[in-house]
């Protein structure tokens, strides 16, 4: 009985799934990830002029801020790392370099006194393909590898726990913020005024502080009635998000509620979550092979 | 890692220990104490504590004009072009005292002198306020208290 259930359990945890699903991951998470690092490369070379080192996770080795020469070749690293990463050449050792790389590079921006809450799932997503083979198709390696004679990759279940990973790491940080809601405000948090107290805060601290603040928000917190809906809405997003791991349909309407979730967020807190926002966070719940974009790579050879 | 194709079903051991890994470390922040932020695997406890009301306390720089009227200086005047970066580093100067609030205020001066933007700035100001955010976007722009002055540096020329 056990046996048949940790049976079930490693087949729903090990789909079988097409090579390209993956590689498309790769490509997505990959070439975000190094866009992203690209657009943050002025901050990630600043950081030394500020004040207050507060090292987390894997930079609490540190005891010191790195010198401003090392802050430079690392973050140059990252993205040389980033790309090869993303195009899939050397991936059995650029793809866990690269994760252990932009785990280190991120979390040393992290470690000023201010956690990006942004970028905690795409570390966790590039973990996970980096210790994967996603690099097996639509890769320079897997064309090194056609040249050579190899055989084209097949659908397996070494496709599809990655992507099932993924997907897991998704929900379960929604999850978990939902849980911190509860267990720091109970349900009055849903039910109170908290979320118009917190959206007229970080505007206000926004707008004093010379930065885009959203007059929308400003607007809409003289609205009370609005605000206690809202918040339980939110609140049931998190707690719900494993609800999309049932399957597509239950996948599409989570993902599509989540986007809306962070497009509010933007709206009315001009708070830019660009991993979900793009859909990335979400991409693995989906056939992403299947894009439009992807389309070019699938045509055969 | 594009050597030999894998059969349709491969060995369990690495995918159920980099997911147990990976997923129980994303999940562990619910055992841990309340407010655990850390990163990348976080209880992400930003909006969640309790905030029985708007009141809130906020530290800026200013730049202070010759005939003593105050301009909000952006993030990157704090050495970043992250707001809450900039916030972080005006408060830690702040709660470490007067040298280092002088301190952050010339380096903010230094930044204010060199961007033309700000040609006609005399001074760099670090102000302390205190509103209510709610009565702040209906209208009442008015601190709850007097500003108080933290730092105070004149521009180089």
């Amino acid at each position: 009985m056990l046996s048949r259930a940790a049976r079930a359990v490693d087949r729903w945890y090990r789909p079988v799934a097409p090579p390209e699903r993956l590689a498309a991951l790769r490509l997505l998470v990959g070439g975000f990830a190094v866009v992203y690092l690209a657009a943050r490369m002025p901050n990630l070379l600043g950081l030394h002029g500020l004040g207050g080192f507060r090292p987390v996770g894997v930079v609490s080795l540190l005891g010191a801020p790195l010198p401003p020469a090392a802050v430079l070749v690392q973050a140059l690293v990252a993205l040389l790392l980033g790309l090869a990463f993303a195009l899939g050449l050397a991936f059995r050792i650029t793809g866990p370099a690269f994760a252990l790389v932009l785990l280190w590079v991120l979390s040393y921006r992290n470690a000023w006194g201010m956690i990006f809450h942004t970028e905690n799932l795409l570390v966790m997503h590039v973990l996970a393909l980096g210790c994967s083979r996603a690099a097996d198709a639509w890769s320079l390696d897997a064309r090194r590898a056609r040249r050579r004679g190899a055989p084209p990759p097949v659908p397996s279940t070494t496709y599809g726990w990655p992507v099932r990973l993924l997907a897991l790491l998704t929900v379960g940080s929604y999850f978990v913020a939902g849980v911190a809601k509860l267990r720091l405000s109970g349900l009055g948090w849903a039910t109170s005024d908290l979320l118009r107290n917190y959206i007229a805060y970080d505007n206000l601290r926004k707008h004093l502080l010379g930065d885009w603040y959203s007059p929308l928000g400003a607007w809409l917190v003289g609205h009370a009635w609005l605000f206690p809906p809202l918040a339980t809405a939110s609140l049931l997003l998190e707690l719900l998000a494993p609800v999309a791991l049932l399957g597509p349909k239950f996948a599409r309407v989570w993902s599509l509620l989540a986007w809306a979730f962070h497009f509010g967020v933007w709206a009315i807190m001009a708070i830019f979550f660009p991993y979900p926002l793009l859909g990335l966070a979400f991409a693995p719940l989906f056939a992403v092979e299947r894009l439009f974009l992807f389309r070019r790579l699938a045509r055969p050879a | 890692m594009s050597s030999a194709p894998p059969p349709t079903r491969g060995p369990a051991p690495w995918p159920w220990l980099v997911g147990l890994v990976l997923l129980g470390l994303s999940l562990s922040p619910m055992l841990r104490p309340l407010g655990y932020d850390s990163f990348p695997f976080s209880s992400f406890p930003m909006f969640a504590h309790g905030r029985k009301d708007a009141v809130t306390t906020v530290h800026r720089a200013v730049a202070v004009l010759p005939d003593g009227t105050h301009v909000a200086l952006p993030p990157r005047a704090l050495g970043s072009d992250e707001v809450l970066q900039a916030d972080v580093t005006l408060r830690h100067a702040i709660r470490r005292g007067k040298k280092a609030s002088a301190a952050l205020c010339k380096a903010v001066a230094r930044r204010v002198a060199a961007d033309p933007a700000h040609a006609e700035a005399v001074a760099v100001e670090l102000l302390t306020e205190r509103h209510d955010a709610l009565a702040y976007f209906a209208g009442d722009l008015t601190p709850l208290a007097p500003p108080k002055r933290q730092a105070r540096c004149k521009l180089p020329r």
